[in-house]
């Protein structure tokens, strides 16, 4: 344990003096230059509108950190050879990614739980009272980012970081479209491309399970189970894609 | 080895959480999803261009939008804002308007929206024919209006590309009466031949079975009367019409139900 | 006396891309550490020195062979454990500082009492008064000492210093050496690599010497004088440079 938490802390360190925490200042700054300049065009839709602007944009934030520093994350220590010595000492290759995956995940914790902070100040600001239903967005915006840097962290095992943020974004952009593949697959008269369409839909990741944004707004009831499901959901895809990178990351070498 | 089964046994573990949480997924996600769409205007500006493949990813999420609802509840608030928008991103949609007018009006029963709906396509493709058509159709079968439905088929038969069918369509508007169920079911049967899109066909199905039911009624309450006035009481049952050889056969029931007598009527079990 | 490390038949080869044939690196390598001896491994710049050390440390693996730390396979985590190891101009997490730095790879090698092992090593490295400074601030033979004292905070048994005086000023050389030294009279073995052959002279009790990927001699460094040059007065360095000449020859 002392060892994950060894590496943990010091990515959770090296990424935190990237300065990213300044993005809640951004964060901040965004919503109140949309909630001010929005008034007058959304005509009553304003309390909507702040509430979707701010769960977007922290949501998008967290992706866009996952992106950007997860590709990095085991990169940049075999490009400036800093993995060399960790490597040396007595420590298990699956140690250093979860260390890695956690060491990141909840920097992005810390972020994204100011985000929600700062959005419930500022509803509170315009309408005299907070909106705690919204707070179930944070946990599966958190599950989302999960996934992902585990999709990096997978790709980041034995490819490129180039190649691990493009591959990030793709699988971002399929997992959200995953509905569209299911209709596909329901609509789908080739029996074969309909089979291989349902065997993509239920393995590709599908983030829209985490996706609940417009429930939450509209205050459309949620299924506990819904609730539950996706929670396990999103906990066992992070733990078999950590499992397949650190199987892959075993066989690594570094010349 | 050990390891690809544990992998295998995740992925499945997943694929079978995934089943379930589609289970439970709530039924107004997609209004949600629609209604989150500010208008049509808006989203083609923040579409960033790709309007055409986000028209036909809009397409796909109405066709399951009128397929949810129409199994469910036959609640189509929405249907001429998603109609509209995606019209909007892409206006060369034919299909957009030509089904969507024909469900605006047969299933969300509001016919005004459809006739802006078509006005919006003619505006943008004048020379298409369907168009023009379907406004017509609109007119004959649900609006009763006869005279606007036969210039609209008359434009229609006139332009490039156009079949044999609003030729058709116009001569009945002038020798056929409406509220004919015969001549009604043969323009239904007529569509029913010529269209290939599959929800276009379901919707001309429906009202074929439904006419042929009405016209199996109408039969049968006629024969129901003739064996009244032979024998001075009703017949219990749809059999003693045919033991007393009053009908050869029992007609079929469309919808696949039965025919039945219940005070001295003729109904169908459909009706229910 | 006991091995400390022993390489049994390693062969080893890279691609430098994937259409191009496999080049040899290593060629039926075979070579015995003992416990408690100063092993200098010297060798021309590309002679595979590096890459023999990563393979003992665990960075590579061989094509073939065996490879034993204590009679341990290598890759295990009790033979890493005996492991301390500097690897070649490291560079360390530029925004931590050396305490931090320090205690992760304490973390990592499994100390009990982290703190005081992460002070005791920076006394012994005489960065004391460095402790809480970026390691970006760090000058290049601080960054070689910090090296060192991670390699050395596990009271490791075997060190293995890859080129660990190349870069520095004679001062820096001759702290490194005390270091070497020191950690010999406790009984530590220690194997460095290096291509600076008078630095060998003053602490190896033996030498191999690695020339393309093949290992050219082991033994002790006065046996090796003896046998190659005629005089005492001329250095390890004239004998190296007849040596590789002969053997292009």
């Amino acid at each position: 344990m002392h060892r994950i938490r060894a590496i943990v802390e010091n990515t959770f360190k090296e990424s935190l003096r990237q300065r990213i925490l300044n993005l809640l200042i951004i964060f901040a700054i965004l919503l109140i230059v949309v909630s001010i300049f929005l008034e007058p065009f959304a005509i009553g839709e304003s309390p909507k509108i702040l509430r979707d602007f701010g769960l977007a944009v922290s949501s998008i934030f967290g992706v866009l950190i996952v992106i950007i520093i997860g590709s990095s994350l085991i990169h940049k220590d075999i490009e400036k050879r800093t993995i060399y010595t960790v490597i040396a000492k007595p420590v298990k290759r699956g140690e250093i990614i979860v260390g890695k995956f956690l060491g990141l995940f909840f920097l992005i914790a810390v972020l994204e739980t100011g985000m929600t902070i700062i959005h419930q100040i500022i509803i509170f600001i315009y309408e005299g009272a907070f909106d705690p239903h919204l707070l179930i967005a944070l946990p599966f915006s958190l599950l989302e980012v999960m996934v992902l840097l585990g999709i990096l962290l997978l790709f980041s095992s034995f490819s490129s970081s180039t190649m691990a943020s493009i591959m990030g974004i793709i699988f971002f952009i399929i997992g959200h479209g995953s509905p569209d593949l299911k209709l596909f697959a329901d609509q789908s008269k080739v029996v074969l491309l309909k089979y291989i369409a349902y065997v993509f839909y239920y393995i590709l990741p599908n983030l829209e399970n985490f996706n609940l944004r417009i429930e939450l707004v509209y205050k459309l009831p949620v299924h506990h189970d819904q609730i539950l499901f996706s929670l396990c959901y999103g906990l066992i895809y992070t733990i078999l894609l950590l499992y397949v990178a650190t199987i892959i990351f075993e066989k690594r070498e570094f010349k | 080895m050990k390891r690809y089964i544990y992998i295998i046994l995740l992925f499945f573990l997943i694929a079978n959480l995934s089943y379930r949480i589609d289970l439970k997924k709530s039924p107004h996600r997609l209004i949600g999803e629609l209604m989150y769409f500010p208008s049509g205007v808006a989203v083609k500006a923040l579409s960033m261009g790709f309007y055409a493949p986000l028209a036909d990813l809009i397409w796909l999420r109405f066709i399951q939008y009128y397929g949810e609802h129409r199994m469910t509840d036959a609640k189509f608030e929405l249907m001429y804002h998603i109609l509209d928008i995606l019209t909007t991103l892409n206006p060369y949609f034919i299909h957009a308007y030509t089904l969507g007018a024909l469900m605006l009006t047969h299933d969300a029963k509001n016919p005004e929206q459809s006739k802006i709906l078509l006005k919006k396509g003619i505006h943008s493709n004048i020379k298409n024919w369907r168009l023009y058509f379907v406004y017509g159709f609109i007119h004959y079968v649900f609006l009763h209006k006869y005279q606007t439905a036969h210039r609209y088929f008359k434009i229609a038969s006139t332009l490039p590309e156009a079949t044999d069918m609003p030729k058709r369509w116009a001569a009945f508007t002038l020798y056929k009466k409406i509220g004919d169920l015969k001549s009604s079911l043969a323009l239904w049967i007529d569509l029913y031949n010529n269209c290939k899109n599959p929800e276009e066909k379901n919707i001309a199905e429906i009202y074929i079975k439904n006419i042929k039911m009405k016209l199996d009624l109408e039969f049968l309450n006629k024969k129901i009367e003739e064996f009244k006035n032979i024998y001075h009481f009703y017949p219990p049952t749809i059999k003693h019409l045919l033991t007393y050889n009053i009908i050869d056969s029992i007609p079929s029931e469309p919808h696949g139900c039965k025919y039945y007598i219940k005070n001295g009527k003729a109904f169908s079990s459909w009706q229910r | 006396m006991e091995s400390a490390i022993k390489l049994e038949h390693i062969y080893r080869s890279f691609k430098t891309h994937f259409w191009q044939k496999r080049k040899l690196v290593l060629e039926d390598i075979n070579l015995e550490v003992f416990q408690g001896e100063v092993f200098g491994f010297l060798g021309p710049n590309g002679a595979g020195k590096t890459t023999t050390i990563k393979l003992i440390t665990g960075l590579l693996k061989p094509d073939s062979g065996k490879i034993s730390i204590f009679g341990m396979p290598r890759d295990s985590l009790k033979a890493k454990q005996l492991i301390g190891y500097l690897p070649e101009s490291p560079y360390f997490y530029d925004h931590l500082t050396g305490y931090e730095f320090l205690k992760v790879h304490a973390l990592l090698g499994n100390c009990k009492d982290y703190e005081k092992k992460v002070y005791e090593q920076l006394e012994k490295v005489g960065l004391k008064s460095a402790a809480n400074l970026q390691l970006r601030k760090y000058s290049r033979g601080m960054l070689q000492r910090i090296g060192i004292a991670q390699a050395l905070i596990t009271d490791p048994e075997l060190i293995i210093l890859d080129e660990p005086l190349t870069g520095l000023d004679p001062i820096g050389r001759k702290e490194i050496k005390d270091l070497i030294l020191e950690q010999k009279q406790q009984g530590k073995t220690i194997f460095f690599s290096s291509h600076i052959l008078p630095d060998a002279e003053v602490i190896c009790d033996r030498i191999g010497i690695i020339i393309n990927g093949k290992i050219l001699k082991v033994g002790e460094l006065k046996q090796l004088l003896k046998k190659g040059i005629k005089t005492d007065e001329i250095s390890l360095e004239d004998w190296f440079v007849k040596q590789v000449k002969e053997k292009d020859a």
